[in-house]
């Protein structure tokens, strides 16, 4: 039996509005999905004006196709689908050179507290780097299905429309990331989110 | 890290100088781009003749159309329809669809034409050269207009879109090749009625990189 589709988002009414022709709803959505593409490209590619060139990009060819919007879709799968394909085409033209690992204060570290004891903060960093490693040793459909499910927030449904894929195939892969994560930061699981 | 409020404004102003057309425009494009294509493909049919059943038997003429009708009916709705996703189907399922379409034709003229025993009439195989360009020229404008009508729209996997709308115009030109065509061999049907479906395919796969492309 297929999923129940969800109840539309803030994001799915001003999409609806801005395709049927209301100019003003870019604005809007704008302000709706325009900081959580920039969340992603950011940690993808870990460079503050390219992310804003690509988020810039994927809002204007979502302007370009709003005609042929379906109604009723889900807008949010739909964008973050445009931002990977961007930023896949970037990389590919290899403008720019992408850490996906290290420890230059990556997405991981910057959500860590400012405030907290230095101690903490040292063993938050560690631990956010060993990630960002293991994560970048994952194979490409585990790793992205885990990130954007776990780090993005999108549901299972949503993340298997982005990668083309079917829910299944999508929960096969986070699950396996998921393991394969665990299995290395085992000692860090079982230690309450300490590193070892 | 927040996003500088200047994207914002770049971004607002980009989209005020070139508006783009609502969904009503779209879909009124859309409908006359769908209605052309089955004008085209219906007035080249008719253009080299229209129906000629030859020495057929009744039975082989209707029951491979109708199955070769049924494979299309499946094929364009496989394609086309989306649902309520922007995304559409896996793309696993598209290239399922691109390459079954083909398969499917062929193995159901196969069936008619034993169940009917009326294959063995060798005929040259340049005859069927006739045949594929027939049928590719009946399918080359449906296949244009539906990667228009989905132009820009696919960011995840526009080739196997492409594709699979090139198996869905491919099979509706051989369902037409079929009605036009009194040579029923295996190798002519082979040839000239299914490869070209086929061929649809690639290039639908083509078209789908350039035109239904997002991003």
């Amino acid at each position: 039996m297929p999923e129940p589709l969800p109840p539309p988002s803030a994001a799915d009414a001003a999409m609806q509005r801005y395709a049927e022709g209301d100019d003003a709803a870019f604005g809007e959505l704008y302000d709706l999905l325009a900081p959580r593409l920039y969340g992603y490209l950011l940690r993808q590619t870990r460079d503050v004006s390219r992310a804003e060139d690509l988020v810039q990009q994927a809002l204007l060819r979502m302007h370009t196709a709003r005609g042929r919007f379906i109604s009723g879709a889900q807008v949010t799968p739909w964008a973050f689908a445009i931002a990977r394909r961007l930023l896949i085409d970037s990389l590919r033209r290899g403008r720019r050179e992408v850490l996906t690992s290290g420890d230059d204060g990556g997405p991981a570290e910057r959500a860590i507290d400012p405030v907290a004891p230095a101690d903490e903060l040292f063993q938050a960093q560690e631990l956010g780097s060993r990630i960002q490693r293991e994560l970048a040793r994952l194979p490409e459909t585990q790793r992205v299905a885990f990130e954007l499910i776990k780090q993005e927030g999108l549901s299972i449904a949503e993340a298997a429309e982005v990668l083309g894929t079917s829910v299944t195939a999508v929960k096969l892969r986070a699950h396996r990331a998921y393991q394969a994560l665990r299995t290395v930061l085992g000692d860090v699981v079982e230690q309450g989110g300490k590193p070892a | 890290m927040t996003l500088s409020a200047d994207v914002k404004k770049r971004v607002l102003e980009a989209a005020r100088l070139e508006p783009s057309p609502p969904r009503k425009v779209i879909q009124k494009n859309t409908a006359l781009l769908l209605a052309t294509a089955a004008i085209t493909l219906v007035s080249v049919f008719f253009a080299f003749g229209g129906i000629h059943p030859g020495e057929r038997p009744e039975a082989l003429l209707l029951g491979t159309a109708v199955g070769w009708a049924a494979i299309a009916v499946a094929a364009t709705s496989l394609a086309l329809w989306r649902g309520r996703s922007m995304l559409g189907r896996p793309g696993r399922m598209l290239y399922l669809v691109a390459l079954a379409t083909p398969f499917a034709l062929l193995a159901w003229a196969v069936i008619m034409d034993v169940a009917n025993k009326d294959s063995l009439k060798p005929c040259p195989p340049v005859l069927a050269m006739g045949c594929f360009a027939i049928t590719l020229l009946m399918a080359a404008w449906p296949l244009v207009a539906l990667s228009f009508a989905r132009r820009g729209t696919d960011p995840v996997h526009p080739r196997a879109t492409g594709a699979s709308l090139g198996a869905a115009a491919g099979a509706w030109a051989s369902v037409a090749i079929h009605l036009h065509c009194p040579l029923s061999s295996p190798l002519h049907m082979l040839l000239g009625h299914v490869l070209p479906a086929a061929a649809l395919v690639a290039i639908g796969a083509w078209l789908g990189k350039r035109v239904i492309a997002l991003g």
